[in-house]
C-alpha cells in the first residue's frame, strides 16, 4: 500500500528540483490511464477530486476506485487529493473517507462563486489545517481568485470558481499576503492566482507577459520559499 | 493545451474555438521558482473526447463501448506521460519511500521536526 501525504511528496519534488502533476479523476478510465502513465515512467502520481467528480461518480465510487488503483500499481506513491474544499466540513468528510490531502478553498465563499474577504479565508483554512495535521493528512490553501488577466472574467468550471469581473488585484496573489496567510494558518501548499483560469478557455492567443504573470511565481517563493506553491488552471 | 487535439477534437465534430493554456515551457519556469504541483485536467478532457469521436467515426457498425473508452483510455495515458516526464517527474517514483499518515502527524506535532521543503 502506497498511499502517501501530499506534503512527503512535495518535500521530495522540492528536493530534487521538479513537479508533479495533480490529475482530476472522474472514472474507472481516467485512473487507469494516469497509473498505467505513471508506472511506464515510474512517477509518483497525484489524483484528485473536486465536488464534480464527487457529483458525477459518488464519493464511495472515487474512494474504492483510488483503492484498486494502489493495489493494482503497489510501487507507486500515490497521494489521493480533494480539489477546492468549500468548507471545513467538506474537507473533514474527505479525510475520513481516506484523503491523504485536502484543499480548503477560503478564497470563495462556501458558495464557491463570491470571493471571500481575508480573514475569512484564514480562519477557515486555519481550522482545517489543524484538523487534518492531526491525523497526518497534507493541506493546500488558495489566496487570490483564478481567473483571466486578459478580459478581467473569473474562470468557473465543475461550479467553482468567481463569477463576473475582478480586478488586477484579485486576479493576482499579493506575496506580502501569502507570508501572514502561511504563517497564520500553517498550510503544506498553497495555490496562487498569477492569471491562469479554470475551463477550456483560458488564453485567446499564445499567452504573452501581460496575460500570464509568471514573473509573480518568482516573487511568491522568494516570500515563501518553505511553502509548496501550486498553478491551477494550467 | 494539446494543439494536436484540439484538431483532432475538430476533425472530427467538436466545435471548440480558438484556445490556448499555458505554455508547458512557461509551467517549467515556474517548477524552477517553486511550483510542485500543477493542476492538469482540461487537457485530459480534450484528448479523451477527441479520441471517442474518432473511435465512434472510424467503426460505425461497433457497439461495444469497451473499443472506445480504450482508445480513450490510450489518450489519456499519453497526455499523462508526457506531463510527468516534461515537470521532471519521471523517474522519482523508486527513490520515494512511503512515510505512513501517522509520522506525518508525530511530524507535525513537533514541528522542529518538521519541515525541510528541500
Amino acid at each position: 500500500m502506497a498511499f502517501i501525504s501530499l506534503r512527503q511528496l512535495l518535500d521530495h519534488a522540492a528536493e530534487f528540483g521538479y513537479g508533479v502533476p495533480a490529475f482530476n479523476i472522474n472514472n474507472m478510465e481516467q485512473v487507469q490511464a494516469i497509473m498505467q502513465a505513471a508506472a511506464e515512467t515510474d512517477s509518483p502520481a497525484i489524483l484528485q477530486a473536486s465536488a464534480g467528480a464527487r457529483g458525477y461518480a459518488g464519493e464511495p465510487f472515487l474512494r474504492h476506485i483510488a483503492q484498486a488503483a494502489v493495489e493494482t500499481w503497489p510501487q507507486t506513491p500515490l497521494v489521493m487529493h480533494q480539489d477546492h474544499g468549500a468548507s471545513p466540513a467538506v474537507c473533514q468528510a474527505s479525510i475520513r473517507s481516506g484523503f491523504t490531502s485536502v484543499m480548503m478553498d477560503g478564497s470563495l465563499r462556501e458558495d464557491m462563486k463570491t470571493p471571500a474577504p481575508y480573514e475569512y479565508n484564514v480562519e477557515v483554512t486555519g481550522r482545517v489545517a489543524d484538523m487534518a495535521h492531526a491525523v497526518g493528512v497534507s493541506v493546500e490553501g488558495e489566496l487570490g481568485c483564478l481567473g483571466s488577466l486578459e478580459s478581467g472574467q473569473a474562470g468557473e468550471e465543475d461550479g467553482v470558481g468567481a463569477q463576473g469581473t475582478l480586478s488586477r488585484e484579485q486576479l493576482l496573489t499579493d506575496p506580502a499576503q501569502c507570508v501572514d496567510f502561511v504563517e497564520r494558518t500553517g498550510v503544506d501548499a498553497l495555490a496562487i492566482a498569477i492569471g491562469t483560469s479554470h475551463g477550456a478557455y483560458k488564453f485567446s492567443r499564445k499567452p504573452t507577459r501581460e496575460v500570464l504573470a509568471i514573473a509573480r511565481v518568482a516573487e511568491i517563493h522568494r516570500a515563501i520559499p518553505n511553502t509548496h506553491l501550486v498553478m491551477h488552471g494550467s | 493545451m494539446p494543439q494536436e487535439w484540439l484538431a483532432l477534437l475538430r476533425q472530427y465534430g467538436g466545435e471548440v474555438p480558438e484556445t490556448y493554456g499555458v505554455p508547458v515551457e512557461e509551467i517549467q519556469e515556474g517548477i524552477r521558482h517553486g511550483v510542485r504541483k500543477v493542476n492538469i485536467d482540461t487537457d485530459i478532457r480534450i484528448a479523451m473526447t477527441a479520441a471517442v469521436r474518432r473511435s465512434l467515426a472510424g467503426n460505425p457498425g461497433d457497439f461495444d463501448p469497451r473499443r472506445f473508452l480504450k482508445a480513450a483510455t490510450a489518450a489519456a495515458r499519453e497526455i499523462c506521460k508526457a506531463r510527468f516526464e516534461a515537470f521532471g517527474c519521471a523517474g522519482q517514483a523508486s527513490r520515494i519511500r512511503p512515510l505512513p499518515l501517522e509520522k506525518m502527524a508525530e511530524r507535525y506535532a513537533r514541528p522542529e521536526r518538521l519541515l525541510r521543503v528541500g
